[in-house]
């Protein structure tokens, strides 16, 4: 085998241990527990039939979310959504609601530490 | 504060990076290249996929993916298990030793030539210092292997299809021989000096490597560096000439 071939294999081993290494070093780096503050739109759900939500609805919440860098990162890709359970509404009139962490149907690994505001006011009236 | 704090780990994160990957090339120099290169690209790609699972969730395959991870360090030293002991033990061998080597390939050589010189029989041997001399060499067969007399003396005996050239030594391994070198064209040469003294002048000046040439005629050993040709009157005398012009680095 000629010198040359022998450099190009061994700088292809180099390139593959960094490429390996690179790899296994983010895989735990990315295991760190870090925090993420986004926005979440709410999302109004079993609104019993007779009541409807009167408009505008709030912006929506802030919610700070902490787990591992990787789930953080993913969640950064999609549009997370607050869900605003109203079956319980029995008419029309001012409903309070504190999201708590099951309304973001985040990762089991994830954890909700802060949600801003901490109660959301939504107008309910009855259909005309 | 906040500031030089996250300094600090950022530092520590390189840190941590930059001995990772000191340890996997190192642990990559134990086997031989192209295994290495196979094993290293399935294990970027387990580790590419552990990362794209648990990026998209996905259990199942993550579970799959870790235990194989997991379990590769056991199989692969157990697969590799000769290969692993063999470089350990090269690595924890002392300079001394590579010293030893480089007077084992110096005291084979000269023992090849003593003896070819003794019997009337040609040969032109040439040492490859700190430039290539790939590009000056025409024809020649490749060979790739340990320098033993044995091996120069089966080269140069006038049977051998490859006895009418010269071999090569490089990085102290015995890599072509049968190999046709230039020819000087300097007028001042010799005219009883025949073609393989020629040749070994003739590389001799283009290129820094030390050429030994035993003389079918005389009998006799001669040494060409630089474009000048030295005889040397016994193997010791050999031994020591070549030691002090070839040095460990160079037979590595």
């Amino acid at each position: 085998m000629s010198k040359q071939r022998l450099h190009e294999r061994a700088s292809a081993v180099r390139f593959m241990a960094l490429l390996f290494a690179g790899l296994l070093w983010l895989g735990v780096t990315l295991e760190r527990d870090g925090e993420l503050t986004l926005k979440a739109a709410l999302r109004p759900e079993q609104l019993p039939a007779g009541l409807r939500l009167e408009q505008p609805l709030p912006e929506g919440v802030q919610v700070t979310v902490a787990g591992p860098r990787i789930l953080l990162c993913r969640l950064t890709l999609g549009e997370p959504e607050c869900r605003v359970d109203l079956s319980g509404v029995a008419g029309a009139g001012q409903v309070n609601f504190v999201p708590g962490a099951a309304c973001f149907r985040l990762d089991r690994e994830l954890r909700v530490l802060r949600v801003t505001p901490a109660v959301v006011t939504l107008k309910v009236a009855r259909n005309l | 504060m906040t500031s030089s704090l996250q300094n600090i780990g950022v530092l520590w994160d390189l840190l941590d990076l930059g001995l990772a990957a000191a340890i996997v090339v190192r642990l990559s120099r134990l086997l031989k290249a192209q295994m290495a290169l196979r094993i290293l690209t399935v294990l970027s790609a387990l580790a590419a996929g552990h990362l794209l699972a648990r990026t998209l969730s996905l259990p199942t395959v993550r579970i799959i993916i870790d235990t194989l991870l997991a379990s590769s360090v056991a199989v692969l030293a157990v697969i590799f298990q000769t290969d692993i002991r063999r470089s350990f033990a090269a690595m924890i061998r002392s300079r001394t030793a590579s010293e030893a080597e480089m007077s084992d390939v110096i005291d084979e050589l000269v023992f090849a030539v003593a003896g070819l010189a003794e019997k009337h029989i040609g040969a032109l041997i040439v040492i490859e210092r700190s430039m290539q001399v790939d590009s000056y060499l025409a024809v020649g067969t490749d060979i790739e292997a340990k320098v033993t007399s044995e091996l120069i003396s089966s080269i140069f005996l006038p049977y051998s299809p490859i006895h009418d050239g010269a071999v090569i030594i490089q990085h102290g391994k015995l890599t072509k021989a049968g190999c046709f070198l230039p020819l000087t064209q300097n007028p001042e040469v010799s005219k009883n000096l025949g073609t393989r003294h020629r040749a070994a002048l003739g590389l001799s000046e283009l290129v820094d490597a030390v050429v030994v040439v035993v003389s079918e005629e005389t009998g006799t050993a001669s040494v060409v560096v630089e474009g000048r040709k030295t005889d040397v009157l016994d193997p010791p005398a050999l031994g020591k000439l070549l030691r002090r012009l070839v040095e460990p680095r160079w037979l590595k």
